[in-house]
């Protein structure tokens, strides 16, 4: 009888074995970070990974994250000649794009996403839409079909506490994905420009000041003549 | 005391004046602005830069810097987003913003002035290609931008990159530069440049696209040597009038390298007559007239000069077929023959100059009345080596001596055997003269010569004098003006044999290629016809259409042969078709970097008519009275669609739009994909639809215009 069910339990493995096998083997995209728990300051590295027996020359993904909690940094990805493309941002999702000349086989990491933690949060970083790309007959990028979307959240623990940040190492030319990749020096009111609205507001007050004192002369100026 | 009162409100009005107006926008100055269709920004056409920083209200930059904008501002810009020290950049070149001298130059700046107190700057620039005294037009290649490490730039602004620093004086703020307006506010000490509503700021992709500029020249005199300079968004038209019907040429010559310029003909209502590269030749009657000068490719400076051609001087003799009445003084009573050499007095028009020389048999016969009615047959006494048509515009004067070839009759004693005398004759037919080459040509044949608004005519193109070895293969360019008439329905006959090999490209912007090969061993061994294809009326006017050819004997080289063209005319409708017009006018100017197609759709979707643009982007098209849907295309961009209601022997404009880049694949939508498609493209030159400038290459300055667009969607409202 024990002889039995191990001829049974083998081959039930032997199936489970198999099938897991083929589902690996579907094409699929998923996150995962290298870990759930974090002090304010501190950088999340987050990485989206594929399974794909077709070659591809891109892919394209988009996380949504919480902008109290997180500040998306920078996107770079591991595959030779897969370079980032440069593409508006919008505050609350991370849009990234990476696409290469030449077919390439991506098994595994397809991209590192990195954001640096704000605060005391509970959070999700969501895969809100992912897919790979292939050149099609036209000589345009086209989804490769059939890819399925694995694992799309990764649940977050942001301690109030501020951690050391960290000097990352990253290869490749990095994607930058903050809101607004240019310059700032034009996006505040320049320091001079305060100082001289403050100084032109101080000579306005000291102006009205000395009209209303002149205003109100006459009487003594009558006094002064008596 | 009182005195010292008012002069305290004085300097609290002052006061606040002073507050109130540097807290906004800057405002022009009363100065005089340049023409806004003037200036374009200090790159190449058709190419987009950023602005790295602009304008400064002392707070970035000390006073006296030349971005302050108290001294007038100045803008750096370069050719994409992070220029590196040491990058490449002798492609990266500066040109012109407008036609004027060189006045100052040293190893890294060049100063330019425009007239009227208008002066740009150039700095940090290497490989100058200009020097003090120069004039240089428009788009001109001035430099390329200094890289700051190999190359040296002027002192003290290697940061942040390569770049150029530009200065526009008296007040750059008052320039529109290719349509861009410069807005710059002081509290907060931004600068951004807008254009048909779009505002962008500093990295953001500036797309240098001037808006079309035709400038009136003035008048033009006999024989006068006049200069100017055009490029592909600047055209100049001069005027001349003429008081009687002339036979003139116009002659235009390209003293800059790879300007091809174009002399249009346009009659006072500013309606094309003709066209032609080069030189134009042309009688005309008597009236106002527009001599047109545009690019077909490339910018730069041209010389013009108008010549009339001395009537007298037409030496062609006519060859004509047709009947000729003459009233003699002599009374001859018998039949005679008469030698006639016939000078015309009118001028005939030739599609070539040539002068063919002939003497012409005439047999009379003579009435008692003394009116000699005759038959005339040309009779060439040699080979005449053209072909012209004659156009009899007035009374021929001609000359004839009278031998008679019986006795005169002794009872008139008035009567010279032989005599000179003055004929005048009345030409009721217009006169062809047949003169061909010898040697192998192309002939381009329209029939019929005259059209009808949307009749089509058919033109046949046919190889002539072919060589007893024969002709492998042919490539025929056909050009006409495509504002005029279209063509279509492109038939290949079999010169080459049954089974040929052919290849069609266009028909775009009055241009097609047809390349015909015979298969096997086949070879065009006779003359007779290459192709036919049809021609349609799209606007009244005259235009020539010319097939030329290059053909090849099967050892791997083409060699031109001679052309003869012909000339079509497009006319109104007749009165006897219907006393109302059956169609209207349709223009308008779409502007994108690429090829644009104008499709009309009816109510029900299906399509009316569908033309391409012009170069710069005008496009004349014609369609029965009525409501439709336009929708104007260009690969890689957005749609524009609108609403189009076409009147009947009316004229109706649309309003000018900008198509937006990005839409690589045609979904109506500009995201990632199409972003994904410039990626994988990067550096080819394929997908065309990726090459957004239209430069011939794919990279980071098409992604620049894609992203400026990022997540549009649907047909731009139009």
């Amino acid at each position: 009888m024990k002889t039995i069910n191990s001829i049974i339990l083998a081959i039930i493995f032997s199936f489970i074995s198999i099938f897991k096998v083929n589902a690996q083997s579907a094409e699929t995209i998923w996150i995962v970070a290298e870990t759930v728990a974090y002090k304010t300051g501190e950088t999340v590295t987050v990485t989206v990974n594929a399974v794909t027996a077709t070659p591809i020359q891109g892919f394209t993904f988009q996380i949504r994250y919480d902008p109290a909690c997180l500040q998306p940094v920078n996107a770079t990805s591991p595959i030779s000649g897969m370079n980032g493309l440069q593409l508006p941002q919008t505050t609350g999702l991370v849009d990234a794009s990476f696409a290469s000349t030449a077919p390439q086989t991506a098994n595994g990491v397809l991209a590192e996403v990195r954001f640096i933690t704000l605060g005391g949060c509970q959070t999700n970083l969501t895969l809100e839409s992912a897919a790979l790309a292939v050149r099609n007959e036209s000589g345009f990028a086209a989804p490769l079909t059939g890819v399925i979307v694995g694992e799309k959240t990764v649940a977050l623990n942001i301690d109030k506490e501020v951690g050391t940040s960290q000097n990352i190492e990253i290869s490749g030319t990095p994607l930058v994905l903050g809101p607004d990749i240019a310059p700032t020096s034009d996006s505040a009111i320049p320091t001079g420009t305060i100082t001289i609205l403050a100084v032109l507001g101080v000579l306005v007050l000291v102006g009205v000041f000395i009209l209303i004192k002149q205003l109100s002369g006459p009487s003594n100026s009558k006094n002064f003549q008596k | 005391m009182k005195s010292k009162k008012i002069l305290q409100v004085i300097l609290l009005l002052a006061l606040l004046v002073s507050s109130a107006t540097n807290n906004g926008n800057v405002q022009a100055a009363a100065t005089t602005p340049p023409p806004v269709d003037m200036f374009q920004f200090p790159w190449e056409q058709g190419q987009s830069w950023i602005a790295m920083d602009g304008f400064d209200n002392g707070t970035r930059r000390l006073p006296s810097s030349p971005h302050n904008h108290k001294i007038g501002g100045a803008v750096d810009f370069a050719p994409h987003v992070n220029m590196k020290i040491g990058e490449d950049t002798s492609n990266f070149w500066v040109t012109a913003a407008a036609a004027g001298v060189v006045i100052e130059k040293s190893t890294c700046h060049l100063k330019i002035d425009h007239g009227n107190g208008w002066i740009t700057e150039y700095w940090h620039l290497d490989n100058l290609q200009v020097k003090v005294g120069d004039n240089v037009s428009r788009n001109q290649r001035l430099a390329i931008i200094a890289n700051s490490k190999y190359q040296k730039v002027c002192i003290g602004n290697e940061y942040p990159g390569p770049h150029l620093h530009f200065v526009m004086r008296p007040k750059m703020i008052e320039t529109i530069f290719s349509g861009w307006k410069i807005n710059y506010n002081i509290s907060t000490n931004i600068t951004t440049f807008t254009k048909n509503g779009q505002t962008v700021g500093s990295y953001q992709p500036i797309l240098n696209i001037p808006n079309l500029q035709i400038v009136s020249r003035g008048q033009l005199a006999w024989d006068t040597f006049y200069n100017g300079s055009i490029d592909a968004y600047r055209y100049e038209k001069w005027s001349f009038t003429l008081m009687d019907e002339s036979n003139f040429d116009i002659t235009v010559s390209p003293p800059s390298p790879g300007l091809i310029p174009q002399i249009v003909l346009l009659n006072e209502n500013g309606v094309e007559i003709a066209r032609a590269n080069g030189k134009l030749n042309t009688t005309q009657a008597p009236g106002n007239y527009f001599v047109q000068i545009q690019p077909e490719a490339g910018s730069g400076f041209y010389n013009l000069i108008l010549h009339k051609n001395n009537p007298s001087g037409a030496t062609a003799t006519p060859t004509s077929t047709g009947t000729l009445i003459f009233t003699e003084t002599a009374t001859p009573t018998s039949t005679s023959i008469v030698t006639e050499t016939a000078t015309p007095s009118n001028t005939p028009i030739f599609t070539e100059t040539t002068t063919p020389t002939s003497t012409l048999v005439f047999t009379e016969t003579a009435t008692p009345t003394s009116t000699l009615i005759f038959t005339e047959t040309a009779i060439f006494t040699n080979t005449p080596t053209s072909t012209g048509t004659l156009v009899p515009t007035d009374t021929p004067t001609s000359t004839a001596t009278l031998v008679p070839t019986s006795t005169p009759d002794p009872s008139t004693p008035t009567f010279v055997p032989t005599s000179t005398f003055t004929a005048t004759a009345t030409s009721v037919s217009t006169a062809t003269a047949t003169a061909l080459p010898t040697v192998p040509f192309v002939w381009t044949v329209a029939t019929p010569k005259n059209l009808v608004l949307g009749e089509t005519g058919l033109i046949t193109v046919s190889l002539n004098n072919v060589p007893a070895e024969g002709y492998k293969s042919a490539e025929f360019t056909c050009t006409y003006n495509p504002s005029l008439i279209e063509s279509s329905n492109i038939t290949i006959s079999n010169l080459f044999g049954t089974d040929t090999v052919s290849a069609i490209s266009g028909p775009q912007n009055g241009v097609f290629i047809v390349a015909i090969a015979g298969s096997g061993n086949n070879k065009a061994t006779a003359s007779g016809t290459a192709f036919t294809f049809n021609v349609t009326g799209m606007q009244i006017g005259q235009t020539g259409i010319e097939c030329t050819a290059r053909v090849s004997q099967g050892v791997n080289s083409l060699e031109s042969i001679a052309s003869i063209a012909d000339i079509i005319t497009v006319l109104g409708n007749t009165p006897t078709v219907t006393p109302m017009p059956t169609s209207g006018l349709l223009n308008g100017q779409v502007f994108a970097s690429k090829a644009i197609t104008i499709r009309l759709y009816n109510p029900d979707n299906s399509i009316a008519t569908s033309v391409p643009s012009n170069v710069d982007g005008t496009f004349n098209l014609t369609a029965p009275g009525g409501t439709y849907t336009i929708v104007a295309s260009a690969e890689g961009f957005l749609n524009a669609q609108g609403s189009a209601v076409v009147i009947n022997g009316g004229t109706t404009t649309m309003p000018l739009v900008s198509l937006i880049a990005g839409d690589i694949d045609g979904n109506s939508i500009i995201d990632q994909f199409d972003a994904l498609t410039i990626g994988m493209s990067y550096n080819a030159s394929s997908p065309a639809a990726a090459d957004l400038n239209n430069d011939g290459i794919i990279n980071i300055l098409d992604l620049e215009l894609l992203a400026a667009n990022y997540r549009r969607s649907g047909a731009l409202a139009w």
